[in-house]
């Protein structure tokens, strides 16, 4: 399935009903997440990692950086909405600005997924158990893999010689 | 960005330095370390460091490998200002980076 193709100046997004339902989920657990703003969640830990050692220094940066931080995190996700509107499938054309945001979105979702899974291990071809309970979270933690890995292929066209 | 802690360099004398792509420590005291995480995506990461650094393929694939194989790697270096802004790009492309002085 070809999600990504080249369109013009930017990038034709394609996806069925079932697969833009999954990712307009994926949005909607995001923001939810987002807007909980709870350090001590894990997954928010690492969607914004400390900078600093030094907690004085981890403060000042915070108050810096912090709200535009979580700006961009939202951007990517109101981005991704605004190409999937509707209820059924999928096709919209990317500029520029938005296929970042797009590679951003995938990236803060797959890191999410990685913590909820609690994976330690670099990720490589392993089997799914389909019995795993969270066999689902899987599929989808390689399921963004492959659209990022796509959505890169058509930008830069380098991309598949040297990784495919 | 934080404009009262951009960190002076006084410079007594001018040293000729040779051209050179590798971070020079001396005279940039503030570094940007990325560290290796099981999640993103080595293609991703060698991206990103093309894009928020305009460093060439080979460099930023060099880069990637040294977090991938090492755990870490220095990936900008410079001024508190510029370290902290880097970081900042960095956590937005959801990379693990951290900032550390230069001993």
């Amino acid at each position: 399935m070809e999600y990504f193709t080249p369109h013009g100046d930017g990038v034709l997004l394609r996806l069925d009903e079932d697969e833009a339902g999954a990712l307009r989920r994926l949005v909607a657990d995001m923001r939810s997440l987002l807007a909980h703003d709870d350090r001590s969640d894990p997954a928010l830990e690492r969607l914004y990692p400390n900078a600093y050692e030094d907690p004085e220094d981890e403060r000042k940066y915070r108050d810096l950086v912090g709200a535009e931080l979580r700006n961009e995190k939202a951007r990517a996700l109101d981005t991704m909405a605004a190409n999937m509107t509707g209820d059924g499938r999928v096709e919209a054309e990317l500029d520029a600005e938005q296929v970042q945001r797009w590679l951003t979105g995938l990236t803060d979702m797959r890191l999410t997924l990685g913590v909820r899974l609690g994976v330690t291990e670099d990720l490589g071809g392993e089997q799914i158990d389909p019995d795993d309970p969270e066999a689902f979270s899987w599929s989808l933690l390689h399921w963004l893999g492959w659209l990022q890995e796509q959505l890169l292929e058509v930008i830069d066209p380098d991309h598949r010689r040297t990784y495919g | 960005m934080r404009l009262e802690r951009t960190e002076t360099i006084e410079r007594t004398e001018t040293v000729e330095r040779p051209e050179s792509d590798e971070v020079q420590e001396v005279d940039r005291p503030w570094l940007v370390v990325v560290w290796n995480d099981p999640v993103n995506l080595m293609s991703y990461v060698t991206f990103v460091f093309q894009k928020l650094f305009g460093y060439s393929r080979e460099k930023a694939t060099r880069l990637m490998l040294q977090v991938h194989n090492e755990g870490r790697a220095v990936v900008s270096s410079g001024s508190r200002e510029k370290a902290e802004l880097d970081c900042f790009r960095l956590h937005g492309y959801g990379l693990w980076a951290t900032i550390t002085k230069s001993d």
